[in-house]
């Protein structure tokens, strides 16, 4: 195991590097003028070319490609994130205002999938092509199927026509304002976790029906052990080892699927951010920001592969 | 969001109820690998439509989709951009059955235009990203060494972005024009494709008529082109269908964040875009659109599902 670990460790980190050039050519490549984002468009045409090249060499767009991909990894390494070209907030200040509201709404979803689609896999599971496990397999290919960020503008549509809602400009901490602050995740949170519970419901089916199908089941019905305590005692349990590990990685899907879903709430976390960054083309706050997803996405990745492997020795020795 | 799962297979099978044995349409792939090629003719057609009613069904609405992204100047009732000052973001009505959206485009005529969109930047960019990643597989697979594995690190750097987000920043780097947004949907596929087509090639290149083709003299390009590439031909199909629903959402979610096909093309995205950023959105304006992307990615996701069960059944419970 410590092996398997440590080799899985030490591949993160070509993996970060490569990720990191893509996203610093994509940047790089960004159509547009960064001084626009500073200067506003008039402000950007008025400039001089001294002072244009002035404001270039401080913000360093005049190295050459190599000096700034080597700059821009020093001041991570450093710690240093950078500052938003159009507000002069730094980037870890957005990251620490905004980032709790977008990891809220992951975790809530990830909640909300389990709390929906558990149920729904065992009823189906446990009595094949009944109506219920019918009505359950439609609930998990339309939800599926339906676009979070759609469904989230439906949501909205419907409480801006009965209830007067009006969409949050800042964000809110739970440790300020708990009921303003649930308010705020609640709708993103339930719309993500509903579309994850269709998968979650699909795996918990498959699994629990090719569980269902094991020996040991068939010995603990032959005991005479009731039908309910072999469901939940014998197989649910080894069902739901895949469908927990994989779980994990609805974290992660979470955070890059909240982008479009926060901006259908107009919920100011960090997805939003980062959307509206790149239209303004930020490119600080957009370079890092990206790269900050696909750190977590990688590390929960790589949690979710160890905790497989751990749980299920048979994974370790391919 | 299927697919955001990285690709990877799960090691767990569920065999659903119609069971694996059971399955007359394709024997499933070890028959296959054994030497049979995939043939999909008129026999095979009816057998999937008796075994799979309604991912046969599902096919035929793609089918009637596409057709209708095709036909669309023909079909649609109105010109999906002429503005219409007089009959501003009305409700439906028997003038216009979608009502009109805040200029006086006719929504029915802008929905039926962005199916030809969807299905074109769809279709195109799964084909080109699937077939990316699959030739490079095949390759992958076969010469093995340095190329194989310097590969597998570039898949990993791919599969380290939430799909979304490479669409997103690749769409925006690119700057915005249908191929862009093709190319940039593509990108996300490429990895996907390696991963599911590289290791069946890896498992067909092991089997005893490669090495007597090799023994044969055979040089390595007949290999691959008449031994291994056929019995990747499977999966290969079932990754562009099951990729196609997939496909669809990137495209519109691109659309709604503002790094699509720019505006005033019709697509759906774009028409969900627009009607969020007006202040009190119009019910008809966000239901339409988004009813026709659901329809859409049931369509694909049904037919794919079921053509997966048929030609590929160990390909289920994987995150295809």
């Amino acid at each position: 195991m410590r092996t398997y670990i440590g080799r899985r460790l030490l591949l993160v980190v070509p993996t970060l590097l490569g990720v990191s050039m893509i996203i610093f050519v994509a940047m790089r490549l960004l159509p547009g003028d960064p001084l626009v984002a500073v200067f506003g468009l008039e402000g950007a045409r008025r400039l001089t070319p001294a002072q244009r090249a002035n404001l270039e060499e401080a913000l360093g767009l005049r190295d050459p490609l190599v000096v700034q991909y080597g700059k821009w990894l020093r001041d991570i390494g450093t710690g240093q994130f950078g500052k938003s070209l159009l507000r002069g907030d730094s980037v870890t200040q957005f990251v620490l205002r905004r980032g709790p509201i977008t990891l809220e709404i992951a975790m809530l979803a990830t909640v909300i999938s389990w709390v929906v689609g558990f149920p729904v896999g065992i009823v189906s599971a446990v009595r094949p092509r009944s109506w219920l496990d019918h009505a359950g397999v439609t609930f998990s290919t339309l939800f599926v199927a339906i676009p979070g960020f759609w469904l989230g503008l439906v949501a909205v549509l419907a409480l801006i026509l009965w209830f007067d809602y009006k969409a949050p400009i800042l964000p809110v901490h739970p440790w300020e304002n708990p009921s303003m602050n649930l308010q705020m995740v609640a709708g993103p949170a339930l719309v993500l976790g509903l579309g994850f519970g269709g998968f979650v419901s699909r795996m918990v089916r498959s699994s629990l029906l090719e569980v269902m199908q094991e020996d040991y089941v068939r010995t603990a019905r032959a005991k005479g052990v009731r039908e309910q305590l072999v469901v939940v005692r014998h197989a649910l349990r080894n069902a739901m080892l895949p469908v927990v590990t994989w779980s994990g990685l609805f974290l992660g899907v979470a955070l890059g699927g909240s982008v479009a879903v926060e901006k259908a709430f107009g919920v100011p976390g960090l997805g939003l951010t980062m959307i509206d960054a790149i239209l303004d083309r930020d490119l600080p706050v957009v370079q890092n920001l990206v790269l900050l997803y696909t750190v977590v996405f990688v590390v929960i990745n790589l949690i979710t592969d160890l905790s497989y492997a751990w749980l299920d020795p048979r994974i370790r020795y391919d | 969001m299927a697919d955001q799962l990285g690709g990877r297979v799960a090691p767990r099978r569920a065999p659903d109820f119609p069971r694996e044995d059971a399955s007359p349409v394709g024997a499933g792939r070890d028959a296959r690998a054994a030497g049979t090629p995939l043939r999909i003719d008129r026999t095979w057609l009816r057998r999937f439509a008796r075994r799979y009613p309604s991912p046969a069904v599902a096919g035929i609405v793609a089918l009637l989709l596409i057709l209708l992204g095709l036909l669309a100047p023909w079909v649609s009732p109105a010109d999906p951009l002429r503005p219409n000052v007089l009959a501003r973001a009305q409700v439906p009505s028997w003038q216009h059955w979608l009502g009109t959206d805040f200029i006086g485009r006719d929504v029915l005529s802008r929905i039926i235009h962005g199916a030809k969109w969807s299905m074109f930047v769809a279709v195109t960019s799964v084909l080109l990203g699937t077939t990316v990643g699959a030739v490079w597989a095949v390759a992958s697979a076969f010469f093995g060494g340095t190329f194989d594995l310097l590969g597998q690190r570039l898949v990993e750097v791919l599969l380290s972005f939430p799909p979304i987000l490479l669409a997103l920043l690749l769409a925006s780097a690119l700057g915005g024009s249908t191929w862009t947004v093709i190319l940039s949907i593509a990108a996300t596929r490429v990895a996907y494709g390696t991963r599911i087509i590289r290791s069946q090639a890896l498992a067909v290149k092991e089997m005893q008529y490669v090495e007597a083709a090799r023994g044969l003299g055979s040089s390595s390009w007949r290999i691959i082109f008449w031994h291994i590439a056929p019995q990747c031909i499977g999966p290969y199909l079932v990754l562009i269908t099951t990729s196609l629903g997939i496909a669809i959402v990137l495209e519109a979610t691109l659309g709604f964040l503002g790094a699509g096909i720019p505006p005033p093309t019709p697509t759906w995205g774009n028409m969900l875009g627009d009607a969020a950023s007006m202040l009190i959105p119009q019910w008809h304006l966000v239901v339409f659109p988004g009813a026709a992307i659901v329809i859409a990615v049931l369509a694909f996701n049904q037919f794919g599902d079921g053509l997966r069960d048929a030609l590929d059944p160990r390909l289920r419970g994987t995150n295809l």
